[in-house]
Protein backbone atom coordinates (compact mmCIF):
# COMPACT_ATOMS: atom_id res chain seq x y z
CA UNK A 1 0.00 0.00 0.00
CA UNK A 2 1.72 3.17 -1.15
CA UNK A 3 1.15 6.46 0.58
CA UNK A 4 2.85 8.82 -1.76
CA UNK A 5 3.14 9.20 -5.49
CA UNK A 6 6.88 9.56 -5.06
CA UNK A 7 7.10 6.04 -3.60
CA UNK A 8 6.34 4.66 -7.06
CA UNK A 9 9.40 3.52 -8.98
CA UNK A 10 10.99 6.03 -11.42
CA UNK A 11 9.84 4.20 -14.54
CA UNK A 12 6.20 4.53 -13.48
CA UNK A 13 6.66 8.16 -12.46
CA UNK A 14 8.14 8.76 -15.91
CA UNK A 15 5.06 7.19 -17.55
CA UNK A 16 2.84 9.52 -15.55
CA UNK A 17 4.78 12.79 -15.78
CA UNK A 18 5.50 12.41 -19.48
CA UNK A 19 1.75 12.43 -20.13
CA UNK A 20 1.20 15.79 -18.46
CA UNK A 21 0.74 18.99 -20.44
CA UNK A 22 3.93 21.03 -20.59
CA UNK A 23 3.07 23.51 -17.87
CA UNK A 24 1.98 20.80 -15.46
CA UNK A 25 5.35 19.10 -15.87
CA UNK A 26 7.04 22.23 -14.58
CA UNK A 27 4.49 22.65 -11.80
CA UNK A 28 5.24 19.09 -10.68
CA UNK A 29 8.97 19.88 -10.74
CA UNK A 30 8.37 22.44 -8.04
CA UNK A 31 6.44 19.92 -5.93
CA UNK A 32 9.48 17.95 -4.79
CA UNK A 33 13.07 17.15 -5.71
CA UNK A 34 12.17 13.71 -7.09
CA UNK A 35 10.11 15.34 -9.80
CA UNK A 36 12.63 18.11 -10.40
CA UNK A 37 15.25 15.64 -11.50
CA UNK A 38 12.99 13.11 -13.20
CA UNK A 39 13.01 14.45 -16.77
CA UNK A 40 16.78 14.77 -16.89
CA UNK A 41 17.65 11.62 -14.96
CA UNK A 42 15.42 9.22 -16.83
CA UNK A 43 16.64 8.37 -20.33
CA UNK A 44 13.14 7.49 -21.57
CA UNK A 45 11.49 10.68 -20.45
CA UNK A 46 12.27 12.75 -23.54
CA UNK A 47 11.05 10.22 -26.06
CA UNK A 48 7.98 9.30 -23.97
CA UNK A 49 7.07 12.96 -23.65
CA UNK A 50 7.48 13.47 -27.40
CA UNK A 51 5.15 10.56 -28.10
CA UNK A 52 2.41 12.11 -25.95
CA UNK A 53 3.10 15.80 -26.53
CA UNK A 54 0.25 17.94 -27.77
CA UNK A 55 0.75 21.00 -29.88
CA UNK A 56 0.82 24.43 -28.29
CA UNK A 57 1.10 27.87 -29.85
CA UNK A 58 3.84 30.47 -29.56
CA UNK A 59 2.77 34.08 -29.92
CA UNK A 60 4.80 37.19 -30.59
CA UNK A 61 3.05 40.51 -30.20
CA UNK A 62 3.86 43.79 -31.85
CA UNK A 63 3.72 44.54 -35.55
CA UNK A 64 6.50 43.83 -38.00
CA UNK A 65 8.31 47.03 -37.20
CA UNK A 66 8.24 46.62 -33.45
CA UNK A 67 8.14 42.95 -32.60
CA UNK A 68 8.30 42.32 -28.84
CA UNK A 69 11.08 40.40 -27.17
CA UNK A 70 8.64 38.46 -25.00
CA UNK A 71 7.38 35.27 -26.57
CA UNK A 72 4.20 33.82 -25.14
CA UNK A 73 2.93 30.26 -24.89
CA UNK A 74 -0.70 29.27 -25.37
CA UNK A 75 -1.85 25.81 -24.31
CA UNK A 76 -4.92 25.40 -26.53
CA UNK A 77 -6.63 22.91 -24.21
CA UNK A 78 -6.49 25.41 -21.34
CA UNK A 79 -7.16 28.43 -23.53
CA UNK A 80 -10.34 26.97 -24.93
CA UNK A 81 -11.73 25.58 -21.71
CA UNK A 82 -14.78 27.52 -20.72
CA UNK A 83 -13.23 28.72 -17.49
CA UNK A 84 -11.46 31.56 -19.25
CA UNK A 85 -14.32 32.85 -21.31
CA UNK A 86 -13.49 34.74 -24.46
CA UNK A 87 -9.98 35.84 -23.61
CA UNK A 88 -7.05 33.60 -24.60
CA UNK A 89 -4.78 32.84 -21.72
CA UNK A 90 -1.22 33.67 -22.78
CA UNK A 91 1.84 33.18 -20.64
CA UNK A 92 5.08 35.03 -21.29
CA UNK A 93 7.41 32.07 -21.67
CA UNK A 94 10.80 33.54 -22.52
CA UNK A 95 12.49 36.62 -23.86
CA UNK A 96 14.57 36.65 -27.01
CA UNK A 97 18.27 36.93 -26.10
CA UNK A 98 19.82 40.31 -26.66
CA UNK A 99 22.27 40.45 -29.50
CA UNK A 100 24.81 43.23 -29.85
CA UNK A 101 23.54 46.10 -31.92
CA UNK A 102 24.75 45.70 -35.47
CA UNK A 103 25.39 48.29 -38.10
CA UNK A 104 24.16 47.34 -41.50
CA UNK A 105 25.90 48.21 -44.67
CA UNK A 106 22.93 48.82 -46.86
CA UNK A 107 22.07 52.39 -47.51
CA UNK A 108 25.76 53.13 -47.12
CA UNK A 109 25.27 56.28 -49.16
CA UNK A 110 22.98 57.51 -46.45
CA UNK A 111 25.43 56.63 -43.68
CA UNK A 112 24.34 53.09 -43.13
CA UNK A 113 22.07 52.22 -40.30
CA UNK A 114 21.83 50.60 -36.95
CA UNK A 115 19.56 47.68 -36.49
CA UNK A 116 17.70 47.93 -33.23
CA UNK A 117 17.99 44.25 -32.45
CA UNK A 118 14.50 43.29 -33.56
CA UNK A 119 14.02 39.59 -34.05
CA UNK A 120 10.85 38.09 -35.42
CA UNK A 121 9.39 34.67 -34.69
CA UNK A 122 9.45 32.65 -37.90
CA UNK A 123 8.51 29.03 -37.38
CA UNK A 124 9.02 25.99 -35.20
CA UNK A 125 10.23 22.54 -36.24
CA UNK A 126 10.23 19.54 -33.85
CA UNK A 127 10.34 21.71 -30.75
CA UNK A 128 13.04 24.07 -32.00
CA UNK A 129 12.08 27.67 -32.67
CA UNK A 130 13.58 29.86 -35.36
CA UNK A 131 13.99 33.65 -35.19
CA UNK A 132 15.57 36.07 -37.64
CA UNK A 133 16.44 39.69 -37.41
CA UNK A 134 14.05 42.13 -38.91
CA UNK A 135 15.22 43.93 -42.02
CA UNK A 136 18.70 43.62 -43.28
CA UNK A 137 21.01 42.34 -40.66
CA UNK A 138 21.23 38.71 -41.71
CA UNK A 139 21.36 37.25 -38.22
CA UNK A 140 19.15 34.42 -37.08
CA UNK A 141 19.09 31.88 -34.27
CA UNK A 142 17.47 28.64 -33.19
CA UNK A 143 16.37 28.06 -29.63
CA UNK A 144 14.73 25.46 -27.44
CA UNK A 145 12.53 27.36 -24.98
CA UNK A 146 12.21 24.36 -22.66
CA UNK A 147 15.92 23.79 -22.17
CA UNK A 148 16.49 27.55 -22.53
CA UNK A 149 19.32 27.10 -25.00
CA UNK A 150 20.05 28.79 -28.29
CA UNK A 151 22.56 28.70 -31.12
CA UNK A 152 23.33 31.42 -33.62
CA UNK A 153 22.90 30.39 -37.23
CA UNK A 154 25.51 31.41 -39.78
CA UNK A 155 24.74 34.86 -41.18
CA UNK A 156 23.51 34.85 -44.73
CA UNK A 157 24.90 37.52 -46.99
CA UNK A 158 22.38 39.86 -48.54
CA UNK A 159 24.87 41.85 -50.43
CA UNK A 160 26.54 39.02 -52.25
CA UNK A 161 25.97 39.21 -56.00
CA UNK A 162 24.19 42.49 -55.78
CA UNK A 163 21.21 43.54 -53.79
CA UNK A 164 18.95 40.81 -52.52
CA UNK A 165 15.71 41.04 -50.64
CA UNK A 166 14.95 38.18 -48.34
CA UNK A 167 11.35 37.02 -48.79
CA UNK A 168 11.42 34.47 -46.01
CA UNK A 169 13.34 31.97 -43.93
CA UNK A 170 12.13 28.58 -42.71
CA UNK A 171 13.62 25.98 -40.41
CA UNK A 172 12.99 22.40 -41.48
CA UNK A 173 14.26 18.87 -40.99
CA UNK A 174 15.43 16.15 -43.34
CA UNK A 175 14.73 12.72 -41.87
CA UNK A 176 16.98 10.82 -44.28
CA UNK A 177 19.99 13.01 -43.53
CA UNK A 178 18.99 13.55 -39.90
CA UNK A 179 19.77 17.23 -40.25
CA UNK A 180 18.10 20.53 -39.64
CA UNK A 181 18.22 22.93 -42.54
CA UNK A 182 17.16 26.48 -43.19
CA UNK A 183 15.58 27.57 -46.44
CA UNK A 184 15.98 31.15 -47.56
CA UNK A 185 14.01 32.58 -50.44
CA UNK A 186 15.14 35.92 -51.79
CA UNK A 187 14.61 38.03 -54.85
CA UNK A 188 16.86 40.13 -56.99
CA UNK A 189 15.64 42.94 -59.14
CA UNK A 190 16.88 44.83 -62.12
CA UNK A 191 15.46 48.31 -62.37
CA UNK A 192 12.58 49.68 -60.36
CA UNK A 193 9.07 48.28 -60.37
CA UNK A 194 7.67 51.22 -62.30
CA UNK A 195 10.36 51.21 -64.95
CA UNK A 196 10.17 49.52 -68.29
CA UNK A 197 12.33 46.45 -68.36
CA UNK A 198 11.90 45.77 -64.66
CA UNK A 199 12.85 42.17 -63.91
CA UNK A 200 12.37 40.43 -60.61
CA UNK A 201 13.71 36.96 -60.01
CA UNK A 202 13.30 34.57 -57.09
CA UNK A 203 16.06 32.35 -55.78
CA UNK A 204 16.51 29.82 -53.03
CA UNK A 205 19.36 28.98 -50.70
CA UNK A 206 19.75 26.22 -48.18
CA UNK A 207 21.94 26.18 -45.11
CA UNK A 208 22.51 22.95 -43.23
CA UNK A 209 22.59 23.98 -39.58
CA UNK A 210 26.16 23.68 -38.36
CA UNK A 211 27.72 23.81 -41.81
CA UNK A 212 29.95 26.65 -42.96
CA UNK A 213 27.96 28.09 -45.85
CA UNK A 214 24.67 28.98 -47.41
CA UNK A 215 24.29 27.06 -50.63
CA UNK A 216 22.46 28.34 -53.68
CA UNK A 217 20.27 25.54 -54.92
CA UNK A 218 19.33 24.77 -58.47
CA UNK A 219 15.63 24.53 -57.79
CA UNK A 220 13.90 27.88 -58.22
CA UNK A 221 10.86 28.97 -56.31
CA UNK A 222 7.88 29.83 -58.49
CA UNK A 223 7.98 33.41 -59.59
CA UNK A 224 4.33 34.09 -59.00
CA UNK A 225 3.40 36.18 -56.05
CA UNK A 226 3.15 34.04 -52.97
CA UNK A 227 2.29 35.28 -49.53
CA UNK A 228 5.55 33.85 -48.28
CA UNK A 229 5.12 34.93 -44.76
CA UNK A 230 1.48 34.68 -43.82
CA UNK A 231 0.46 31.65 -45.83
CA UNK A 232 3.08 29.07 -44.98
CA UNK A 233 2.84 25.87 -42.96
CA UNK A 234 5.39 23.27 -42.00
CA UNK A 235 4.26 19.69 -42.57
CA UNK A 236 6.76 16.91 -41.83
CA UNK A 237 9.68 17.59 -44.15
CA UNK A 238 8.00 20.17 -46.31
CA UNK A 239 7.03 23.78 -46.03
CA UNK A 240 3.93 24.65 -48.04
CA UNK A 241 2.62 27.97 -49.31
CA UNK A 242 -0.75 28.92 -50.70
CA UNK A 243 -0.36 31.07 -53.78
CA UNK A 244 -2.46 34.15 -53.36
CA UNK A 245 -2.01 35.09 -57.00
CA UNK A 246 -5.22 34.24 -58.82
CA UNK A 247 -3.80 31.75 -61.27
CA UNK A 248 -4.92 28.37 -62.47
CA UNK A 249 -1.48 26.95 -61.93
CA UNK A 250 0.41 27.17 -58.66
CA UNK A 251 -2.38 26.48 -56.19
CA UNK A 252 -0.12 25.27 -53.42
CA UNK A 253 3.67 25.17 -53.71
CA UNK A 254 5.92 23.25 -51.37
CA UNK A 255 9.64 22.82 -50.68
CA UNK A 256 10.98 19.44 -49.61
CA UNK A 257 13.90 19.71 -47.19
CA UNK A 258 15.16 16.29 -48.12
CA UNK A 259 15.18 16.51 -51.90
CA UNK A 260 15.70 20.30 -51.81
CA UNK A 261 13.22 20.71 -54.62
CA UNK A 262 10.04 22.66 -55.08
CA UNK A 263 6.81 20.95 -55.98
CA UNK A 264 3.22 21.78 -56.72
CA UNK A 265 -0.06 20.64 -55.32
CA UNK A 266 -3.14 20.89 -57.48
CA UNK A 267 -6.56 21.87 -56.16
CA UNK A 268 -9.36 19.36 -55.59
CA UNK A 269 -10.51 17.95 -58.95
CA UNK A 270 -14.01 19.29 -58.39
CA UNK A 271 -12.81 22.88 -58.11
CA UNK A 272 -14.12 25.00 -60.90
CA UNK A 273 -12.18 27.87 -62.43
CA UNK A 274 -13.93 30.56 -60.38
CA UNK A 275 -13.26 28.80 -57.16
CA UNK A 276 -9.64 28.16 -58.00
CA UNK A 277 -9.07 31.83 -58.70
CA UNK A 278 -10.69 33.11 -55.55
CA UNK A 279 -7.60 32.78 -53.41
CA UNK A 280 -8.27 35.67 -51.08
CA UNK A 281 -10.87 33.59 -49.29
CA UNK A 282 -8.51 30.70 -48.79
CA UNK A 283 -5.84 29.67 -46.38
CA UNK A 284 -3.88 26.52 -45.60
CA UNK A 285 -3.15 24.71 -42.39
CA UNK A 286 -2.45 21.30 -40.91
CA UNK A 287 -5.03 19.12 -39.15
CA UNK A 288 -4.30 15.66 -37.81
CA UNK A 289 -1.01 15.54 -39.72
CA UNK A 290 -2.65 16.35 -43.05
CA UNK A 291 -2.49 19.44 -45.21
CA UNK A 292 -5.80 21.23 -45.43
CA UNK A 293 -7.32 24.21 -47.15
CA UNK A 294 -10.05 26.46 -45.81
CA UNK A 295 -12.22 28.09 -48.38
CA UNK A 296 -14.96 30.51 -47.48
CA UNK A 297 -15.80 31.55 -51.03
CA UNK A 298 -19.38 30.35 -50.84
CA UNK A 299 -19.74 28.65 -47.51
CA UNK A 300 -16.92 27.70 -45.25
CA UNK A 301 -15.34 24.43 -46.33
CA UNK A 302 -12.33 22.62 -45.00
CA UNK A 303 -10.66 20.30 -47.49
CA UNK A 304 -8.17 17.76 -46.17
CA UNK A 305 -5.53 16.15 -48.34
CA UNK A 306 -5.44 12.62 -46.97
CA UNK A 307 -2.38 11.64 -48.98
CA UNK A 308 0.19 14.34 -49.52
CA UNK A 309 0.65 15.16 -53.19
CA UNK A 310 -2.26 13.02 -54.37
CA UNK A 311 -4.84 15.34 -55.88
CA UNK A 312 -7.57 12.73 -55.72
CA UNK A 313 -7.20 12.42 -51.97
CA UNK A 314 -8.64 15.90 -51.34
CA UNK A 315 -11.70 15.34 -49.18
CA UNK A 316 -14.22 17.97 -48.13
CA UNK A 317 -14.19 17.01 -44.46
CA UNK A 318 -16.10 19.88 -42.94
CA UNK A 319 -18.76 22.22 -44.25
CA UNK A 320 -19.24 25.00 -41.79
CA UNK A 321 -22.02 27.52 -41.64
CA UNK A 322 -20.23 30.50 -40.20
CA UNK A 323 -23.45 32.50 -40.20
CA UNK A 324 -24.76 30.36 -37.35
CA UNK A 325 -22.96 32.59 -34.90
CA UNK A 326 -23.98 36.08 -35.89
CA UNK A 327 -26.48 35.62 -38.70
CA UNK A 328 -23.96 36.87 -41.23
CA UNK A 329 -21.27 34.71 -42.79
CA UNK A 330 -17.90 35.58 -41.37
CA UNK A 331 -15.08 36.52 -43.70
CA UNK A 332 -11.84 34.69 -43.31
CA UNK A 333 -9.08 33.90 -43.78
CA UNK A 334 -9.13 31.00 -41.33
CA UNK A 335 -5.97 29.03 -40.75
CA UNK A 336 -6.56 25.57 -39.23
CA UNK A 337 -4.08 24.93 -36.43
CA UNK A 338 -5.01 21.64 -34.77
CA UNK A 339 -7.67 19.30 -33.48
CA UNK A 340 -8.36 19.62 -29.79
CA UNK A 341 -8.83 16.60 -27.55
CA UNK A 342 -12.61 16.85 -27.70
CA UNK A 343 -12.63 16.84 -31.51
CA UNK A 344 -13.02 20.58 -31.84
CA UNK A 345 -11.04 22.45 -34.45
CA UNK A 346 -8.78 25.33 -33.46
CA UNK A 347 -8.16 27.95 -36.11
CA UNK A 348 -6.47 31.29 -36.39
CA UNK A 349 -8.80 33.94 -37.76
CA UNK A 350 -7.52 37.01 -39.55
CA UNK A 351 -4.10 36.25 -38.08
CA UNK A 352 -4.99 37.66 -34.69
CA UNK A 353 -7.88 35.80 -33.13
CA UNK A 354 -8.47 32.19 -32.22
CA UNK A 355 -11.60 30.37 -33.23
CA UNK A 356 -12.74 27.08 -31.82
CA UNK A 357 -15.27 25.18 -33.94
CA UNK A 358 -17.21 22.20 -32.63
CA UNK A 359 -18.20 19.97 -35.58
CA UNK A 360 -20.72 18.01 -33.48
CA UNK A 361 -22.61 20.93 -31.96
CA UNK A 362 -21.87 23.14 -34.97
CA UNK A 363 -20.76 25.96 -32.70
CA UNK A 364 -18.17 28.67 -33.08
CA UNK A 365 -16.36 30.30 -30.22
CA UNK A 366 -14.20 33.34 -30.81
CA UNK A 367 -11.32 34.07 -28.47
CA UNK A 368 -9.19 37.15 -28.60
CA UNK A 369 -5.75 37.88 -27.24
CA UNK A 370 -6.79 41.10 -25.61
CA UNK A 371 -7.23 44.23 -27.65
CA UNK A 372 -4.25 46.16 -26.30
CA UNK A 373 -1.53 44.37 -28.16
CA UNK A 374 -1.21 43.71 -31.88
CA UNK A 375 -0.72 40.05 -32.58
CA UNK A 376 2.42 39.71 -34.68
CA UNK A 377 2.82 36.01 -35.23
CA UNK A 378 1.19 32.80 -34.04
CA UNK A 379 3.22 29.65 -34.61
CA UNK A 380 2.28 26.03 -33.89
CA UNK A 381 4.84 24.60 -31.47
CA UNK A 382 5.30 21.19 -29.87
CA UNK A 383 7.78 21.37 -26.96
CA UNK A 384 10.71 19.03 -26.60
CA UNK A 385 12.97 18.33 -23.65
CA UNK A 386 15.80 17.12 -25.85
CA UNK A 387 18.87 19.34 -25.36
CA UNK A 388 19.84 21.42 -28.37
CA UNK A 389 23.14 19.70 -28.97
CA UNK A 390 21.40 16.33 -29.16
CA UNK A 391 18.68 17.67 -31.49
CA UNK A 392 21.02 19.43 -33.88
CA UNK A 393 23.80 16.81 -33.77
CA UNK A 394 26.52 19.24 -34.71
CA UNK A 395 29.72 19.77 -32.79
CA UNK A 396 30.86 23.12 -33.98
CA UNK A 397 27.97 25.26 -32.82
CA UNK A 398 28.24 27.05 -29.53
CA UNK A 399 25.16 26.40 -27.43
CA UNK A 400 24.36 29.33 -25.20
CA UNK A 401 21.87 29.61 -22.39
CA UNK A 402 19.11 32.16 -22.59
CA UNK A 403 19.55 34.60 -19.76
CA UNK A 404 17.04 34.49 -16.96
CA UNK A 405 15.10 37.65 -17.51
CA UNK A 406 11.86 38.69 -16.04
CA UNK A 407 9.27 37.41 -18.49
CA UNK A 408 6.87 40.02 -17.14
CA UNK A 409 8.73 43.21 -17.96
CA UNK A 410 6.97 46.46 -17.29
CA UNK A 411 8.11 47.61 -20.71
CA UNK A 412 8.98 45.54 -23.68
CA UNK A 413 11.76 47.27 -25.63
CA UNK B 1 -4.04 -30.31 -16.56
CA UNK B 2 -2.65 -30.13 -20.07
CA UNK B 3 -4.77 -28.10 -22.43
CA UNK B 4 -6.54 -30.05 -25.11
CA UNK B 5 -6.90 -28.48 -28.52
CA UNK B 6 -10.06 -26.43 -28.61
CA UNK B 7 -10.66 -26.55 -24.87
CA UNK B 8 -10.16 -23.17 -23.26
CA UNK B 9 -7.68 -23.38 -20.43
CA UNK B 10 -8.29 -21.88 -17.04
CA UNK B 11 -5.44 -20.74 -14.89
CA UNK B 12 -5.33 -20.33 -11.16
CA UNK B 13 -3.62 -17.18 -9.96
CA UNK B 14 -2.52 -16.86 -6.35
CA UNK B 15 -1.94 -13.48 -4.70
CA UNK B 16 0.70 -12.82 -2.07
CA UNK B 17 -1.94 -13.05 0.66
CA UNK B 18 -2.98 -16.51 -0.51
CA UNK B 19 -6.19 -15.68 -2.32
CA UNK B 20 -6.81 -17.81 -5.39
CA UNK B 21 -8.59 -16.77 -8.56
CA UNK B 22 -9.61 -18.68 -11.68
CA UNK B 23 -9.19 -16.89 -14.94
CA UNK B 24 -9.28 -17.92 -18.59
CA UNK B 25 -5.80 -18.26 -20.04
CA UNK B 26 -6.78 -16.11 -23.00
CA UNK B 27 -7.50 -13.23 -20.61
CA UNK B 28 -4.58 -13.87 -18.29
CA UNK B 29 -1.95 -13.73 -20.97
CA UNK B 30 -2.61 -10.01 -21.36
CA UNK B 31 0.09 -10.08 -18.70
CA UNK B 32 3.44 -10.85 -20.28
CA UNK B 33 4.70 -12.01 -16.89
CA UNK B 34 1.93 -14.62 -16.66
CA UNK B 35 2.38 -15.59 -20.29
CA UNK B 36 6.07 -16.26 -19.69
CA UNK B 37 5.27 -18.34 -16.62
CA UNK B 38 2.79 -20.42 -18.61
CA UNK B 39 5.35 -21.00 -21.34
CA UNK B 40 7.84 -22.04 -18.70
CA UNK B 41 5.46 -24.78 -17.63
CA UNK B 42 3.51 -23.32 -14.72
CA UNK B 43 0.15 -23.87 -16.37
CA UNK B 44 -0.37 -27.15 -14.64
CA UNK B 45 -0.27 -25.75 -11.16
CA UNK B 46 -1.01 -22.49 -9.58
CA UNK B 47 0.68 -19.30 -10.69
CA UNK B 48 2.08 -17.44 -7.70
CA UNK B 49 2.09 -13.65 -8.00
CA UNK B 50 4.21 -12.50 -5.10
CA UNK B 51 3.92 -8.80 -5.68
CA UNK B 52 0.17 -8.43 -5.91
CA UNK B 53 -2.35 -8.61 -3.08
CA UNK B 54 -5.76 -10.24 -3.41
CA UNK B 55 -7.80 -7.07 -3.64
CA UNK B 56 -5.68 -5.65 -6.46
CA UNK B 57 -5.47 -8.97 -8.27
CA UNK B 58 -9.27 -9.23 -8.26
CA UNK B 59 -9.45 -5.81 -9.97
CA UNK B 60 -6.78 -6.74 -12.47
CA UNK B 61 -8.69 -9.88 -13.37
CA UNK B 62 -11.88 -7.85 -13.88
CA UNK B 63 -9.85 -5.69 -16.27
CA UNK B 64 -8.39 -8.67 -18.10
CA UNK B 65 -11.81 -10.26 -18.54
CA UNK B 66 -13.37 -7.01 -19.69
CA UNK B 67 -10.74 -6.19 -22.27
CA UNK B 68 -10.36 -9.68 -23.69
CA UNK B 69 -14.14 -9.92 -24.10
CA UNK B 70 -14.04 -7.11 -26.68
CA UNK B 71 -13.05 -8.67 -29.97
CA UNK B 72 -11.02 -7.19 -32.75
CA UNK B 73 -7.74 -5.43 -32.95
CA UNK B 74 -7.57 -2.02 -34.48
CA UNK B 75 -11.21 -1.72 -35.54
CA UNK B 76 -12.36 1.75 -34.57
CA UNK B 77 -15.62 0.68 -32.94
CA UNK B 78 -13.84 -1.87 -30.79
CA UNK B 79 -11.24 0.69 -29.78
CA UNK B 80 -14.08 2.96 -28.67
CA UNK B 81 -15.57 0.13 -26.59
CA UNK B 82 -12.20 -0.61 -25.01
CA UNK B 83 -11.76 3.06 -24.22
CA UNK B 84 -15.14 3.36 -22.53
CA UNK B 85 -14.49 0.16 -20.61
CA UNK B 86 -11.19 1.56 -19.35
CA UNK B 87 -12.72 4.92 -18.44
CA UNK B 88 -15.49 3.25 -16.46
CA UNK B 89 -13.11 0.79 -14.83
CA UNK B 90 -10.85 3.55 -13.54
CA UNK B 91 -13.47 6.16 -12.83
CA UNK B 92 -14.16 5.54 -9.16
CA UNK B 93 -10.70 4.65 -8.01
CA UNK B 94 -8.98 6.72 -5.37
CA UNK B 95 -5.30 7.48 -5.60
CA UNK B 96 -4.18 4.57 -3.42
CA UNK B 97 -6.09 2.08 -5.56
CA UNK B 98 -4.68 3.63 -8.72
CA UNK B 99 -1.17 3.35 -7.28
CA UNK B 100 -1.72 -0.33 -6.46
CA UNK B 101 -3.09 -0.88 -9.98
CA UNK B 102 -0.13 0.74 -11.68
CA UNK B 103 2.35 -1.21 -9.57
CA UNK B 104 0.50 -4.43 -10.39
CA UNK B 105 0.49 -3.53 -14.10
CA UNK B 106 4.22 -2.92 -13.86
CA UNK B 107 4.92 -6.24 -12.13
CA UNK B 108 2.60 -8.18 -14.41
CA UNK B 109 4.01 -6.40 -17.47
CA UNK B 110 0.63 -5.33 -18.83
CA UNK B 111 1.33 -2.36 -21.05
CA UNK B 112 -2.29 -1.50 -21.86
CA UNK B 113 -3.24 -1.32 -18.18
CA UNK B 114 -0.06 0.59 -17.37
CA UNK B 115 -0.86 3.14 -20.10
CA UNK B 116 -4.45 3.49 -18.95
CA UNK B 117 -3.64 4.00 -15.26
CA UNK B 118 -0.68 6.35 -15.94
CA UNK B 119 -2.91 8.41 -18.19
CA UNK B 120 -5.61 8.48 -15.53
CA UNK B 121 -3.22 9.67 -12.81
CA UNK B 122 -1.82 12.29 -15.20
CA UNK B 123 -5.36 13.41 -15.97
CA UNK B 124 -6.06 13.94 -12.29
CA UNK B 125 -2.82 15.91 -11.88
CA UNK B 126 -3.03 18.08 -14.94
CA UNK B 127 -3.45 21.82 -14.64
CA UNK B 128 -3.63 21.65 -10.87
CA UNK B 129 -1.48 23.85 -8.65
CA UNK B 130 1.43 22.59 -6.61
CA UNK B 131 -0.29 22.64 -3.25
CA UNK B 132 -3.21 20.60 -4.50
CA UNK B 133 -0.91 18.01 -6.13
CA UNK B 134 1.08 17.60 -2.94
CA UNK B 135 -2.04 17.11 -0.82
CA UNK B 136 -3.77 14.75 -3.24
CA UNK B 137 -0.80 12.52 -3.85
CA UNK B 138 0.83 12.63 -0.43
CA UNK B 139 3.96 14.31 -1.72
CA UNK B 140 6.32 15.68 0.85
CA UNK B 141 7.84 19.05 0.08
CA UNK B 142 11.55 18.46 0.47
CA UNK B 143 12.59 21.92 -0.67
CA UNK B 144 13.77 24.62 1.67
CA UNK B 145 11.77 27.82 1.22
CA UNK B 146 14.70 29.39 -0.65
CA UNK B 147 15.10 26.38 -2.94
CA UNK B 148 11.39 26.33 -3.68
CA UNK B 149 11.35 30.03 -4.46
CA UNK B 150 14.31 29.56 -6.81
CA UNK B 151 12.65 26.71 -8.69
CA UNK B 152 9.40 28.65 -9.05
CA UNK B 153 11.26 31.73 -10.23
CA UNK B 154 13.00 29.69 -12.86
CA UNK B 155 9.70 28.48 -14.28
CA UNK B 156 7.58 31.50 -13.51
CA UNK B 157 5.71 31.27 -16.78
CA UNK B 158 4.20 27.94 -15.89
CA UNK B 159 2.32 29.22 -12.90
CA UNK B 160 -0.03 31.46 -14.78
CA UNK B 161 -3.03 29.79 -16.29
CA UNK B 162 -2.85 26.96 -13.80
CA UNK B 163 -5.64 27.19 -11.27
CA UNK B 164 -4.66 28.81 -8.01
CA UNK B 165 -5.36 26.99 -4.78
CA UNK B 166 -8.30 29.30 -4.13
CA UNK B 167 -10.08 27.96 -7.14
CA UNK B 168 -10.30 24.42 -5.88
Amino acid sequence: MEDSLTDLPPNILTEILSRLPIKSIFVSKSACKTFLDLPSSNPYFNSLYSSHATQCLLVQFGDMYKPTRSIHLVDPEIATSSRYGERVKVNPMFRIPKYPVKYFRRFRAYGGGRNKNKFVLLNSCKGLVYFAEQTVCERSFICNPITREYVTVLDYDEEKNGQQLTMGLWLGFSEAENKYKVLRIYCTAIGRPWEVGFVQEFWAQVHVVGSSSWRDIEARPPSRYIDWDTCSVLLNETVCWLCRYPDISNFIVFFDFETEKFGEILPPPSYGVDQTLNRQSMNIGVLGGNLCVTDDTFHFDIWVMKEFGNRDSWTKEFVIDSAVHTGEPIDGPFQPLQFLKNGKILMLWNCDNLVCYDPKEKEFRFLDFGGVRTVGKVVPYTPTFVPLKESLMVDNLVVQNMPREDPYPSEDP
Amino acid sequence: MAAETGTPTTLTLKSNDDERFSVAESAAILSVTIRNMVEDGCAGGVIPLDNVDGKTLASVITYMNGISAIPGVGAAADEEKKKSFRDKFLSDMDFETLADMVLAANYLNMSCLMDAVSAKIAQVMENKPVGWVRRKFGIENDYTPEEEAAVKEEHKWTFEGVETDDDI
